[in-house]
C-alpha cells in the first residue's frame, strides 16, 4: 500500500481555527486517522491554541512536530505573512514515528544533541531524524556535530524554527506542547528511507578571506579588517545598516569541508542576522563561525537559485526515476517575498515540484536556518533549500 | 639558480598584485552590481508606482460607488508597497463609531476625534507612540496584526460626508527587493493618493447625484410631453365638439324651418291630387314631387336628430348580444354580393353605452362600409378587449377596461386627404342625394357622450377598418371609483359675464358631479334660479353688467335663505361692496383660480 500523505493549509485568523481547519481538511483527505504530522505555523497565531487545535482534530495516536516560521510551504503555495498554517500528514506502512522536544538547546547545544540521541536509544532502525531548533539561540553547529558522532549513519536533516523577522522568539512543537529555546525532533524507523538533497544558488566574488576574530556566531574581523567594512566595501555606499537588501545581495561562503583551507564548492553560505553598530560585529544564528577558517564573499543569484533549486529536486527524484511519498521543503527565508516579491512561490517551489510527479504531496516552511548534511558531514546552512524526501521502497 | 629564484619570487609577487587588483576590480564591479541594482529597484518601484496611481485614477474615473472606489485605493496600496495588509476603517461623522466592512464598533470618543482629525497621511515604527492610536482602532474592529515592524496610514475625507476613511496598512517585514516597504519620504506620495481618492469620491457623489437629478428631469420632461400631448387631444376633441354643436344647432335650425316648409309642400301636394287624378302625367309629376319631399323629410329629420343633443341613458350592455341582434337588420341592409362575419369574443364582457346609441354607431359604420362596397366583398365585426394600437391618439392612458368594435371592410379604401375630414360634419365624396356627410359626425359625436372614442385604418383600393373604443361597464366602474368623485351633487349656477371662465367654471363643477346652469349676467342667473327651485350652488361674479353678483344674492337669499353662494372676483374682498357673508354660507373665491380653488371653496360651503 505504501505511505500515504496529504499536506494542507489554513490562512484563517484564529489560530485555533486555523490548526482545525488544516488538520481536519488533512485527515478528511487521509481518509482516515493519520500516524504523523509536521505543523508549521506563523507567528501571527496564539502557538498554543494553534498546536491544541491540531492536536485534537488529528488525534492522540497521530505524532506531531513541527515549528513557527516565517512562512510556510504546501503544495505550490509559499505563505509568508501574519498568519498561515501549513500540515503535512501521513499515514505510514511498515515505518513507525516518534516526536521529542528536547530542552536546554539555547544553552547548551551539545548537552541537548546528547539528550535527544540518548531518547532515540538503538539507532539501528531508524530511517531518518528531522530536527526543528530554535532559529536564534543556540549553536546549531555544534548540535548537529554531537547529534551525528552519537547516531552515526543517520540521515539528519531538518530546519531552525523562525519568526516574522522580528528575530524575538521561536516555538517548537511536540504534541500539544509549545517552547521556546528548544528543539523539536522527528524520528523516523522501520521501513523506508529519508532522503535530502541541498542547492544554494550563490556565486563567490571575492578573494578567500580567513577570520581573524570571532566569538560565539558573531564575527569580528577577516584578514584583520572589521567584519562589517569589508562586508560594506562590497555594498553601496548608501547602505547603513544591515537591512533585507544587505542580506539578500552579500552572504559568506565558507567550505563544506571541516578543515579544508581553500573555499570551493561545494559551499556552506552563511547570512549574517544582525550587526552590532558599535564594533560593527556580525552575528551569524547557528555558531559555526570559528577563527582560522576560510570564508569567500558570495552574491546572490536569482537565475542561479531558480535553476540550481529545479536540479536538487531533479537529483532527490533520482534523476526522475523515483517519486517520494512525501517532499519536505526547508528554504531559507531570506530567499522568499523578500528576494522574489508576492511571486515567490513561482521562482522557488515551483521549478522544483516541477521535477516532481505532481500528485506528490510537498510542505515546508521558510526557514531561520537549514540543517542537511554536505560533503559527507551534517551542516548548518543560511540562503539554501534542503529538500528531504521520504521513500518507501 | 637563484637568479632563477629571484625571478620566480618576482613572477609570484607580480602574479599576487594582479590577483589583488583583479580581487579591488571584483569588489567594485559587485559594488556597482549593487547599487545598480538598488537604484534601478528604485526607478522600477518609483515607474510602477506612477503606473499603478495612474491606472488607478483611470480605473475609478467611471465607479460611482464609494465602496468601489476605496476597494480599488486599498488594493492599489497593497500594489504599490510592501504591506501585509490594508485595512480601511470608516470613521463615523457623527457617533464614536468606526466600521471595517459590515462590522460597526462603537468606540471611545477620545480615540473617535483622535481619528477624526488624522489628516495627514502618516509612516512610523510600530513601537512608535503615533501608531497607538491607530493600532487602537484597528484592534476595536478586530483586524490588528499580532506585531508590526512599520504602520501606515492615509486619511480620505471627502468633506460633509457621512463617513472618512483611514486606509491603515502594515508591514511585518523588512524592505524587500520587489516592493517599498513604505518609508517616511513616501509621505508626500501618499497624501497626493489620498487627496486623489478624497476628490474621487467627491466627484463620484457629484455624478451620483446629477445622475439622479438629470434622471428626475427627464423624468418630469416626459410627464410634461405626455400632458401636452394630452392637451392637444383633449383641444382638438374640444374644438371637434364645438363644432359639431355649432353645426347642429345651425342645421337643426334650418331643418326645422325646412321641416315646416316640406309639411306644407307635401300637405299641399296631396291636397292637388285628386284634382289631377285625370291627368296621368300630372299625377306623375305630383308622384315625383311627393318623393322628393319624402326624401327631403329624410334628410331634415336626420339633420333634426344630428342637432338634437340626445337625450342618453347609460346602460349595461352586452356588446356582443347588441352585436348578434343587429347582424339581421344588417344582412337585410347589405345585400347578397356583401358577406358579413362577426367574430366576438366571448369573454368581452359588457360596455357602458347607451344601447340606442350603440346602435346607431354600428347602423352609420355597416352602411359606410356597405357603400364602399358597390360590388360587394368582405364585411367584418370584430369585438374583443382593447389594445394599446387600437387607440387613436397617442396619450398615454391605459387601454385596461376598453372594449373595442371594429368594423372592416374590404372596400375601395379612402386616401390620406379623405382620412383627415372623415368626422366633419357635411363631408362626403358621395353623390348629392346619397350622401349627407352627417354620418361619422354623428359617430363621432354619439362616442363622445358616451366617453368613447374611434379610429381608422384605411388604404387605398383595400379596405378600410374603423375601431370604437368603449369603457366596458366593470372598467369604467373600476376607473370611476378610482378616480373618486362624482356622485351627482345637485345642480349648481354659474353667473359670470367673462365666457372663458364661466365656461371653466361650468366645466370644472360639471367634473365634480353638478349639474351646471350657465348666466351671462345678472338677470339671466336671477331668471334661471327661479325656474330651478332645486338649485343648491351659486356661484357668481360680483361685478356684471345688469345685476351685480352681491344684487344678486341678496334677491335669491330672499327666495332660498338657505343658498350657499360662492363670490368670484378680480378686485380683493375690501374693495367690493359685498356686506356681511355668512360663514356658514359664504365664501370669497378671488380672481384668479384654480380649478382645486373652486372645488375647495364649494366642499367648504357645501359643508362636505
Ligand atoms: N368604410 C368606408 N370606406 C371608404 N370610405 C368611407 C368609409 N366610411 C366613410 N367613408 C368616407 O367618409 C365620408 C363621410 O362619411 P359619412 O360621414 O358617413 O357621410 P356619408 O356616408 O354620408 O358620405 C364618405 O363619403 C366616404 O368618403
Ligand atoms: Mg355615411
Amino acid at each position: 500500500m505504501g505511505t500515504r500523505a496529504v499536506a494542507t493549509l489554513s490562512v484563517e485568523r484564529d489560530g485555533g481555527q486555523a490548526g482545525r481547519q488544516a488538520a481536519r481538511a488533512a485527515a478528511e483527505q487521509l481518509g482516515g486517522p493519520a500516524d504523523v504530522a509536521l505543523v508549521f505555523g506563523t507567528t501571527g497565531y496564539d502557538q498554543r491554541e494553534l498546536t491544541r487545535a491540531a492536536h485534537e482534530t488529528l488525534g492522540q495516536q497521530c505524532v506531531i512536530v513541527g515549528c513557527s516560521s516565517e512562512g510556510v510551504i504546501s503544495g505550490g503555495e509559499s505563505h509568508e505573512g501574519d498568519r498561515a498554517v501549513s500540515v503535512l500528514a501521513a499515514r505510514l506502512d511498515g515505518a513507525k514515528a516518534e516526536g521529542h522536544l528536547v530542552g536546554g538547546y539555547d544553552k547548551a547545544p551539545q548537552k541537548a544533541a546528547e539528550e535527544l540521541a540518548r531518547r532515540i536509544g538503538d539507532a539501528r532502525d531508524v530511517t531518518g531524524v528531522l530536527v526543528f531548533p530554535d532559529g536564534l539561540t543556540g549553536d546549531c553547529t555544534e548540535f548537529v556535530s554531537e547529534l551525528e558522532r552519537r547516531v552515526p549513519g543517520v540521515l539528519i536533516a531538518g530546519g531552525a524554527a523562525g519568526d516574522a523577522m522580528t528575530f524575538e522568539r521561536t516555538y517548537q512543537y511536540c504534541g500539544r506542547e509549545v517552547a521556546t529555546g528548544h528543539v523539536s525532533a522527528l524520528v523516523l524507523r522501520g521501513r523506508g528511507r529519508l532522503e535530502v538533497a541541498t542547492s544554494h544558488g550563490c556565486t563567490p566574488v571575492g578573494p578567500q578571506q580567513i577570520i581573524t576574530a570571532a566569538n560565539g556566531g558573531w564575527l569580528e574581523q577577516l584578514d584583520g579588517q572589521n567584519a562589517w567594512e569589508v562586508f560594506k566595501s562590497y555594498l553601496d555606499d548608501g547602505v547603513v545598516d544591515l537591512n533585507a537588501e544587505g542580506i539578500v545581495h552579500l552572504c559568506l561562503g565558507t567550505a563544506a569541508q571541516r578543515g579544508a583551507t581553500r573555499v570551493d564548492e561545494p559551499m556552506v553560505v552563511r547570512t549574517p542576522m544582525a550587526l552590532n553598530r558599535e564594533t560593527g560585529a556580525l552575528f551569524f544564528p547557528g555558531g559555526g563561525i570559528a577563527v582560522g577558517q576560510p570564508v569567500r564573499m558570495t552574491r546572490r543569484d536569482p537565475e542561479r537559485i531558480r535553476k540550481t533549486g529545479a536540479e536538487c529536486a531533479h537529483r532527490l527524484a533520482g534523476d526522475g526515476r523515483k517519486t517520494p511519498a512525501f517532499v519536505l521543503q526547508l528554504d531559507c527565508a531570506g530567499r522568499g517575498k523578500i528576494l522574489f516579491g508576492a511571486c515567490a512561490a513561482d521562482s522557488i517551489v515551483a521549478p522544483l515540484r516541477e521535477q516532481l510527479a505532481p500528485y506528490v504531496p510537498w510542505a515546508g516552511f521558510h526557514t531561520y536556518g537549514e540543517i542537511a548534511p554536505i560533503a559527507g558531514a551534517v551542516a548548518y546552512h543560511n540562503y539554501t533549500v534542503a529538500l528531504c524526501g521520504f521513500f518507501d521502497a | 639558480m637563484p637568479d632563477e629564484l629571484e625571478a620566480v619570487r618576482l613572477e609570484n609577487l607580480t602574479l599576487r598584485r594582479e590577483v589583488a587588483t583583479l580581487a579591488e576590480q571584483l569588489k567594485l564591479l559587485v559594488k556597482a552590481e549593487h547599487a545598480l541594482t538598488r537604484t534601478r529597484r528604485a526607478q522600477e518601484r518609483q515607474l510602477e508606482r506612477i503606473e499603478t496611481f495612474a491606472e488607478f485614477a483611470f480605473d475609478i474615473a467611471g465607479v460611482e460607488q464609494a465602496s468601489g472606489i476605496l476597494d480599488r485605493a486599498r488594493l492599489t496600496l497593497l500594489e504599490q508597497f510592501e504591506l501585509d495588509d490594508v485595512v480601511m476603517l470608516g470613521v463615523d461623522a457623527v457617533e464614536p463609531r468606526l466600521r471595517a466592512g459590515e462590522n460597526v464598533v462603537p468606540i471611545e470618543r477620545g480615540l473617535w476625534q483622535v481619528l477624526l482629525a488624522t489628516s495627514t497621511p502618516g509612516i512610523v515604527p510600530g513601537e512608535d507612540p503615533g501608531s497607538a492610536p491607530l493600532l487602537a482602532a484597528l484592534a476595536a474592529v478586530g483586524r490588528a496584526p499580532h506585531w508590526v515592524r512599520t504602520l501606515m496610514w492615509v486619511p480620505i475625507q471627502p468633506r460633509s460626508a457621512p463617513e472618512s476613511t483611514l486606509a491603515v496598512g502594515w508591514s511585518l517585514r523588512p524592505n524587500s527587493n520587489h516592493r517599498d516597504v513604505p518609508r517616511p519620504e513616501h509621505q508626500p506620495y501618499l497624501a497626493l493618493f489620498g487627496g486623489h481618492v478624497t476628490r474621487a469620491l467627491v466627484s463620484a457623489q457629484l455624478t451620483t447625484e446629477l445622475r439622479r437629478q438629470s434622471t428626475a428631469l427627464a423624468q418630469s420632461n416626459q410627464q410634461l410631453k405626455a400632458s401636452l400631448g394630452q392637451l392637444e387631444a383633449t383641444q382638438a376633441q374640444l374644438l371637434q365638439a364645438q363644432k359639431l354643436e355649432a353645426i347642429g344647432r345651425l342645421a337643426g335650425g334650418i331643418a326645422h324651418d325646412f321641416n315646416n316648409l316640406l309639411t306644407v309642400i307635401g300637405s299641399h301636394a296631396e291636397l292637388v291630387r285628386p284634382a289631377v287624378d285625370h291627368d296621368p302625367e300630372a299625377q306623375e309629376d305630383l308622384g315625383i314631387i311627393l318623393e322628393a319631399t319624402r326624401r327631403a323629410t329624410d334628410i331634415t329629420k336626420r339633420l333634426l336628430a344630428f342637432g338634437r343633443k340626445q337625450e342618453r341613458r347609460e346602460q349595461s350592455v352586452d356588446v356582443n348580444a347588441a352585436a348578434t341582434d343587429l347582424s339581421r337588420v344588417l344582412r337585410r341592409l347589405i345585400g347578397d354580393d356583401i358577406q358579413l362575419q362577426l367574430d366576438l369574443d366571448p369573454g368581452l364582457g359588457h360596455a357602458r353605452v347607451d344601447a340606442v346609441h350603440l346602435e346607431q354607431i354600428l347602423m352609420n359604420l355597416v352602411v359606410n362600409a356597405r357603400d364602399a362596397m358597390p360590388r360587394g366583398g368582405r364585411l367584418n365585426i370584430e369585438t374583443r378587449r382593447a389594445v394599446e394600437a387600437d387607440r387613436a391618439n397617442l396619450v398615454p392612458v391605459s387601454t385596461a377596461g376598453l372594449i373595442a368594435i371594429s368594423v372592416r371592410d374590404t372596400g375601395t379604401g379612402m386616401d390620406e386627404a379623405t382620412r383627415r375630414q372623415l368626422f366633419e360634419p357635411f363631408f362626403t365624396t358621395k353623390p348629392a342625394g346619397k350622401g349627407t356627410g352627417l354620418g361619422l359626425a354623428t359617430v363621432y359625436g354619439l362616442l363622445q357622450q358616451n366617453h368613447g372614442e374611434v379610429s381608422v385604418r384605411s388604404e387605398v383600393g383595400k379596405g378600410s377598418c374603423f375601431t370604437v373604443l368603449l369603457p366596458s361597464f366593470e372598467g369604467a366602474s373600476a376607473a370611476r371609483a378610482s378616480e373618486a368623485p362624482p356622485p351627482t351633487r345637485g345642480t349648481a349656477l354659474v353667473a359670470e359675464d367673462e365666457d372663458l371662465i364661466r365656461r371653466m367654471l361650468a366645466r370644472t363643477l360639471r367634473k365634480r358631479g353638478f349639474e351646471v346652469l350657465e348666466a351671462r349676467d345678472g338677470v339671466q342667473a336671477l331668471d334661471a334660479a327661479i325656474a330651478r327651485p332645486d338649485l343648491t350652488l351659486l356661484v357668481t361674479d360680483v361685478m356684471m353688467p345688469e345685476l351685480g353678483g352681491a344684487q344678486l344674492a341678496q334677491r335669491l337669499r330672499k327666495l332660498r335663505p338657505d343658498l350657499p353662494i360662492v363670490f368670484t372676483s378680480g378686485h380683493t374682498f375690501d374693495q367690493l361692496d359685498i356686506g356681511r357673508l355668512d360663514p356658514r354660507l359664504d365664501r370669497f373665491l378671488p380672481k384668479p383660480f384654480t380649478p382645486d380653488e373652486v372645488e375647495a371653496a364649494v366642499t367648504a360651503v357645501l359643508g362636505r
